[in-house]
């Protein structure tokens, strides 16, 4: 079987400021990608390393490391400058808080246009939609626009739409942080579940106790590059001795 | 190691494609089209969602794609046939066998402006073929488009007007038009996303194209030869005149323009699906 996800020589850059111009020279110019126009810079470069199917992998690196960009190209919705990424099974991304819920439709219409999307039918749609809801805890509001919800419920919608696929690969992206106690020792309960069914998991998170309870494996990311691959203990402790030899 | 679940514990198998690669230089065409084919059935709930909630949300409903048309070729007729003295024969149907299409292609070019733009949410949370949210706005643009038609069906009743021997040219026209809209539609929402003079710009191409394709006057009115071959460059003007030998078998003269727009047609639609695949990095990165 082997790697879920395989990471090879990944770059991806983006503009500092928002010139369209740099865009456009997309289109005409061949090769355009591969170099770094002036304003532009690499949120990710020369990334590689791979997950194994059933693995579970953290993600380390303070804010703007490119942490999140990794997760976004792993589940497909950026594509890669340079490099190449495969991954082997489907995806269940809680990415967005929102897990791109439209907000003027209900509760109701979001799950069921969520997981149309996912690629279920209405009638596997049908069979879950009481279990989502409930495991969510928004019975009563399943008829209520999604723009009313507080961002707990969003979360906590999400959350159980995207458990729910039950895809054979997970991506976390620190959205538990929102969450109530009781929230989160729900996710955690899930998750839990999901790891010692065999799933593939990759979190991006800055909470250290969740790390080391549910990965294995961490990735310290810097400046958008990995800097070290290894037992998630070792890997927080030279993030934690690189953080504060930076103050 | 442990069985794993390829496609959840229950056994669901959703997607042929849960197997995806991505590269800097992108997927082969064919694997691209193989994908979007894969999830054509997000097209056709994207396109069942926005004719319901367009039917179902306004009191007229479906009324309103028989009016719509109706109200301009009323209006046309007054000012052009009645104002200006139009000498052209049964003037509302000449006007309805144009004015459908040109309504279709009008509205199918506004609305994906925003195509990509408007689902910004679910692009940058959930990983599809990006052409559905175009190809979705073509479809329920489509569909309203046939449904608009019996008002042309109408308009030849009441002035006793029988379809000719070029019937068979309504077809044609139709499928011509679809792959010029494909092609448009890719173009322009993925054009808009990153540049949006775009939706500015196109506002004002619509109003000058409008009266640079057949709508109003036959395409015999332009006399100078070499302006005409000039004007039959636009793509709309062959698909139109096609419309319109479906009725008026006297005023189709001649293939070379309906030649000319089925290369434009097939021009567009390699263009705008190029520029969409060319434009797709920086637009997710923009969204």
């Amino acid at each position: 079987m082997g790697d879920a996800i395989a990471v090879s020589d990944v770059g991806i850059k983006f503009a500092i400021n928002r010139r369209r111009r740099m865009e456009l020279k997309n289109l005409f110019v061949r090769g355009a990608r591969e170099t770094l126009g002036t304003g532009e810079f690499w949120a990710l470069r020369n990334v590689s390393f791979s997950v194994a199917a059933g693995e579970s992998v953290g993600l380390i690196g303070r804010n703007g490391s490119g942490k999140s960009t990794l997760l976004r190209l792993i589940a497909g919705v950026l594509l890669p400058d340079e490099g190449t990424i495969e991954v082997h099974g489907g995806v269940g991304a809680m990415i967005e808080l929102s897990a791109g819920f439209v907000g003027d439709l209900t509760a109701r219409d979001n799950v069921y246009l969520i997981s149309a999307l996912h690629g279920f039918s209405r009638e596997q749609t049908d069979e879950r939609f009481d279990e989502i809801v409930h495991w969510a805890g928004v019975e009563r509001f399943v008829d209520t626009p999604v723009m009313h919800f507080s961002s707990g419920m969003k979360a906590r919608l999400a959350f159980s739409i995207v458990t729910q696929m039950e895809e054979p690969i997970l991506l976390v992206d620190e959205v538990l942080a929102v969450g109530d106690t009781a929230f989160r020792r729900k996710c955690a309960e899930v998750i839990e579940r999901m790891l010692a069914e065999g799933r593939t998991f990759l979190l991006v998170s800055h909470n250290e106790n969740d790390l080391r309870r549910w990965c294995k494996r961490g990735v310290y990311l810097k400046n958008g590059a990995v800097v070290t691959d290894g037992p998630v203990d070792d890997v927080l402790e030279e993030y934690a001795a690189d953080a504060e030899g930076q103050g | 190691m442990e069985p794993l679940p390829t496609s959840g514990p229950s056994g669901v198998f959703r997607h042929q494609s849960d197997y995806a690669f991505r590269t800097a230089t992108g997927v082969p065409f064919g694997i691209r089209l193989a994908h979007l084919w894969n999830r054509r059935d997000v097209i056709r709930m994207f396109v069942g969602r926005g004719l319901k909630v367009k039917y179902a949300s306004s009191v007229l409903g479906y009324a309103w794609s028989l009016i719509e048309p109706a109200l301009f070729i009323g209006v046309y007729f007054i000012v052009f046939g009645k104002i200006f003295h139009s000498k052209i024969p049964d003037y509302p149907l000449f006007l309805a066998t144009t004015i459908l299409p040109w309504l279709w292609f009008n509205s199918t070019t506004t609305q994906s402006l925003g195509a990509l733009r408007s689902n910004a949410r679910l692009i940058t949370s959930i990983a599809l073929p990006r052409e559905v949210y175009p190809l979705s706005v073509v479809g329920e643009k489509f569909i309203e488009f046939l449904l608009s038609l019996p008002v042309i069906v109408v308009v030849a009743a009441i002035y006793g007007v029988a379809p000719t021997k070029y019937i068979w040219a309504l077809p044609l026209a139709i499928l011509m038009q679809l792959v010029l809209v494909v092609g448009v539609s890719l173009f322009i929402s993925s054009l808009n996303t990153i540049l949006r003079d775009v939706q500015r710009g196109i506002g004002v191409v619509l109003r000058m194209l409008f009266y640079l394709c057949p709508v109003l006057y036959p395409v015999t009115r332009i006399k100078n030869v070499s302006l005409r071959h000039l004007y039959e460059l636009n793509p709309l003007v062959g698909i139109f005149e096609l419309d319109r030998a479906a009725w008026f078998a006297k005023d189709f003269s001649e293939w070379r323009a309906v030649y000319i727009s089925a290369i434009g047609c097939v021009l567009m639609l390699v263009i705008g699906w190029w520029t969409f695949i060319r434009l797709e990095r920086p637009v997710l990165k923009e969204l």
